[in-house]
This record gives C-alpha cells, structure tokens and sequence, in this order.
C-alpha cells in the first residue's frame, strides 16, 4: 500500500466538523419552528444608518397599533420601501423560510457525511473500493435531488413573500408611490443556485463511473500475482 | 478460464506446503493461495520463473490449456 498524505485526513476531519455545525444548524431550525416565537406588538428599533450600494440609507422598525412598519430608505431618500404589518412579514419567513433552510441544512449534513465517509476510505488507501463507488454516486444524486427540491422550495419561498408584500408592501421612487404588482399571471423571480448544483451533480455522477472503471483495473491488479 | 494452473500436483510431487512455497518464491501466502486456487486472472513471469526455480519444472508442467467447450478452444 502506497503512503497516503495528510490532506484526506485534514479533509475528513474539515467534513466532520461541518456535517456537525450544519446537524446543530438543522437542529436549531426545528427548534425554532416547534417554539415558533412571535415579534411582540409595537416592536422598534432604528433609525439605522446601512450603507446601500455606496450610498447612506436607513433602515426603521415603528410600533403602529398591535404590529409594527417596516421603513428602509435608500438613495438619499428618493427609493423607499415600506412594509406595513411587518410581522406578518416575519410570519412568512418563518413559516415558509424556515422549511426551506431545513432542507438547506439536511442537504448539507448529508453531504459533508458522505465527503467525510469518502475522504475516511481515501485516507485508508481504499479510493477504489465498492463503498467509494457508492459514495460518490450517492454525492451526485444527492446533488441532483438537491438540486430540483431547493429549485422547488426556493419558488414556494418567494411566491409566498411576494404575495404578501404585493398586499403590504409600497415602494416610492422620488416621491412617486408604487404597489407591486399582484402575483398572478408574472413570472415569480427564482433562485439561480438550483443550476450549477445540478450539472455539478451530473459531473460528479459521471466521476462516479471513473471510480467504478478504477475499481475494476484494481480487481484486475489484485488477482495479477 | 480455460488456462489452468497445476500447482497441487506439482506441489504433491515435489512434497511442499503451500506456506513454505509462498516464502521460497517471494509472494505472500494470500497471493499463493489465489494461484492455487486458481481465481487469479494473470501471473507475472517474474512470479512464474520463480514458481519453475522452486519447484524445479518447466512452465508447461504448471500451465495447462483446458478448451472450455464454447468455441474458444
């Protein structure tokens, strides 16, 4: 057996800690969703000063009635977003944002066990066994189910934001107010992360059947006396 | 594989253990017994002349051609 570096082990022990910060991750999620904590009538806070694209905005919570407006400014004050009853902004987030980041998390805890469970075989000098083959299939077509259920999640996420901000929400550009427009009928924007996984999916399938070639020629070199 | 490898007879007649060969021949006895059991899909000439040195033979005697009956031979 040939001596095998430190990277698949510094690898192994990096996936380790990720596949586990990303399960607290998870974990934190369902916490949330089962506590499902509300933001307290006449929350406030700000003005804030943020920078938005080089230029100084703000950014206010007001307590109004049993809810509270959500203010930002940019542009020096000629663009403004305002958000009436923004808790049931947070609402949606947390009723539709948070199921999309549990399938984020899962996916990535997934993902880091099956790199650290590679990277282990590496490290043993086992890159081509029956065990790796699998893993590395199990990685592309996690990638690719991944892939369509995040591309899936993400478009639920952001019809439900945008129905609710087309009814509470009022831009103004240069003193000039604005409704988005109602949800039916428009194209809803997307997440564009949906794509790369995909094909990144599809390469590392294709990987997959290197290592099964690799596996075979190492068969075939095992039984060589 | 219609190549078979007499080993066990060679090895009776010469009176050999499988273990002493493995050592006389430089190849480890997982290897040797993959030889003799015939599950091997190649052998070195580096091993086979060793084999013939030890067991003071001829190539021929360990190889044998048996037609498998399905055209090949």
């Amino acid at each position: 057996m040939t001596a095998v570096s430190v990277l698949p082990k510094l690898f192994r022990w990096v996936f380790t800690v990720f596949a586990v910060l990303a399960a607290i991750g998870a974990l934190a999620i369902c916490v949330a969703m089962v506590i499902d904590p509300k933001l307290p009538a006449g929350t406030h806070f700000g003005p804030l000063t943020v920078d938005m694209m080089g230029q100084p905005g703000t950014v206010v919570l007001r307590a109004a009635g049993g809810d509270s407006d959500f203010t930002v400014t940019a542009l020096r004050g000629s663009l403004t977003l305002f958000v009436e009853k923004a808790g049931g902004l947070i609402e949606v987030v947390k009723h539709y944002g948070l199921p999309v980041m549990l399938i984020y998390s899962l996916f990535l805890v997934i993902l880091f066990d099956l790199l650290r469970r590679l990277f282990r075989n590496v490290g043993r000098g086992e890159s081509f066994s029956r065990q790796s083959v699998y893993l590395v299939q199990g990685l592309g077509a996690s990638l690719i189910v991944y892939s369509l259920v995040s591309a899936f999640a993400e478009s639920w996420f952001v019809h439900a934001a945008y129905t609710y901000l087309a009814q509470h929400a009022v831009v103004t550009v240069s003193g000039t107010s604005l409704r988005l427009p109602a949800p039916h009928g428009i194209s809803m924007p997307h997440g564009t992360g949906g794509s790369p996984v995909f094909f990144s999916g599809l390469l590392v399938l294709a990987l997959s059947e290197v290592f099964r070639q690799g596996l075979a020629l190492k068969n075939e070199n095992d039984l060589t006396v | 594989m219609p190549i078979k490898l007499n080993l066990d007879r060679v090895m009776l007649e010469r009176q050999i253990s499988l273990t002493e060969l493995a050592d006389q021949v430089g190849i480890t006895l997982a290897n040797m017994s993959i030889l003799k059991t015939s599950k091997a899909k190649a052998i070195r000439f580096s091993t086979l002349e060793a084999l013939c040195r030890v067991l003071q033979c001829q190539p021929g005697e360990l190889l044998e051609f048996v037609p498998s009956g399905d055209g090949e031979g």
